[in-house]
């Protein structure tokens, strides 16, 4: 008691907390177990705990946990699974590489410019400035490089790539896919979800806008391209953001 | 980069993707095809790996989107097979029992695992991601925040809000 007597509070950071406010030392002890504490933080909380039983009992809780989820093994490779998936070493012997035990290493597809006609197509603004973005990029690097070999390598620029929509606009997502699709089909699905119809599509470019805003969080973008006979020829994924509109965006 | 130099980087962080993996898809078997799928990723887009760069902090950049992509489908899978159990009346499968002779200790350290994979596998997504890159793959909170392309308060947060919900699912092993 004669330590409450002394000293009834303590300054850690801009928090000033009350000695026997255990509440208030439990949040820094959450905060212990992450690192998220400086040194002086830490002896405060040390000095604290000696004198106090209960948050005692709490640091020793989160100690427990701690150990409980780093005792947990990590798993083993099997032996008898290869590194690589079994069809893309199939596929390394069968073009005859020198070490067939690692798939082919795809080579980057020529690259040619939009057709106006298709990029005309495109109504929605953004997809537009997405358009004009990528043909420009593409061109860049048209003049830059001689024809590479034979592409393999479709699905090119993506948009948002990994990147951020707000959650209260509609989304636009779109790709280009470079050479052209010339008997395939492609494929767009939003979380799982086949999006292809709503879309526009042309052979370099399929647009997708939602209807409604994505749920703020993470949305798993897939397209595919298949051949004719249905097979997957090729699958890109990516991560979109839904953010809820910033303070800024809220303020009229 | 040459397949020589490939593994000598990239293969002694096969256990740890795992563990990130099996973690976030909460199915060994599908953690092990996203795994190929990841370095087969990796081999085709080796030419952005830097090599100052932590390997394994690259090569959950890559594994992140396709364990997204497993995690829904076992989780759908699951749902599923639920359902068609409850359409027949039946029971849940028998658990995959071990070998009658196994130590006691033994079994009661594979089913606290059990209990503590179940756990973090209730967390909502980033949470649950935290969690397994923290301590199943021991990542450190700086190599998670560029993995993920978060702050490091961000994955402090979701750590503490994490623990916070493990504590008291786990209430019994603390």
């Amino acid at each position: 008691m004669g330590y409450f007597k002394r000293q009834s509070s303590v300054s850690i950071g801009s928090a000033r907390l009350q000695q026997n406010a255990c509440e208030d030392w439990a949040l820094l002890i959450g905060r212990d177990a992450v690192g998220d504490l400086d040194a002086g933080a830490r002896d405060a909380l040390a000095a604290h705990t000696t004198r106090c039983p209960r948050c005692a009992r709490r640091l020793e809780r989160e100690e427990r946990l701690t150990r409980l989820l780093e005792s947990v093994p990590l798993p083993s490779w099997p032996d008898a699974v290869p590194l690589f998936p079994p069809a893309a070493i199939a596929v390394a012997a069968q073009s005859g590489r020198r070490d067939a035990s690692a798939p082919a290493r795809e080579e980057r597809a020529p690259r040619r410019a939009f057709g106006r006609a298709a990029l005309r197509r495109l109504a929605l603004p953004l997809a537009a400035a997405s358009a004009v973005l990528a043909a420009a990029a593409l061109l860049a690097r048209n003049a830059a490089h001689a024809p590479p070999p034979a592409p393999e390598r479709r699905i090119d620029l993506v948009s948002p790539a990994g990147g951020t929509l707000s959650a209260w606009r509609v989304a636009t997502i779109c790709a280009a896919v470079e050479p052209p699709l010339d008997g395939e089909s492609i494929r767009l699905l939003v979380n799982d979800r086949d999006v292809t119809s709503a879309s526009e599509c042309t052979p370099n470019f399929i647009v997708f806008t939602s209807d409604e805003p994505l749920p703020a969080g993470e949305h798993l973008v897939a397209l595919e391209i298949r051949a004719a006979g249905g097979d997957r020829v090729e699958e890109k994924l990516w991560i979109v953001t839904s953010e809820p509109p910033s303070d800024a965006e809220m303020t009229p | 980069m040459e397949r020589e130099r490939f593994e000598e980087i990239l293969l002694p962080e096969r256990a740890r993707l795992l563990a990130y993996l099996v973690g976030m898809t909460g199915d060994r078997e599908a953690a092990l095809d996203a795994a190929q799928e990841t370095f087969l990723a990796a081999w085709r887009d080796i030419e952005t790996f830097r090599e100052e760069a932590a390997p394994l902090t690259w090569l959950v950049g890559i594994a992140r989107r396709i364990a997204f992509r497993e995690s829904r489908r076992t989780r759908r899978r699951e749902h599923l097979l639920g359902a068609e159990f409850a359409r027949r009346g039946g029971a849940e499968p028998d658990e995959v029992r071990g070998p009658a002779a196994e130590e006691e200790a033994a079994i009661e350290q594979r089913e606290r695992e059990e209990r503590v994979r179940a756990a973090v596998s209730a967390l909502p997504r980033d949470r649950r991601e935290a969690i397994v890159l923290h301590y199943f793959a021991a990542m450190s909170v700086a190599a998670i925040a560029v993995a993920v392309g978060a702050r490091e308060g961000t994955i402090k947060s979701r750590l503490a809000r994490a623990r916070a919900d493990l504590s008291r699912r786990l209430e019994s092993d603390l």
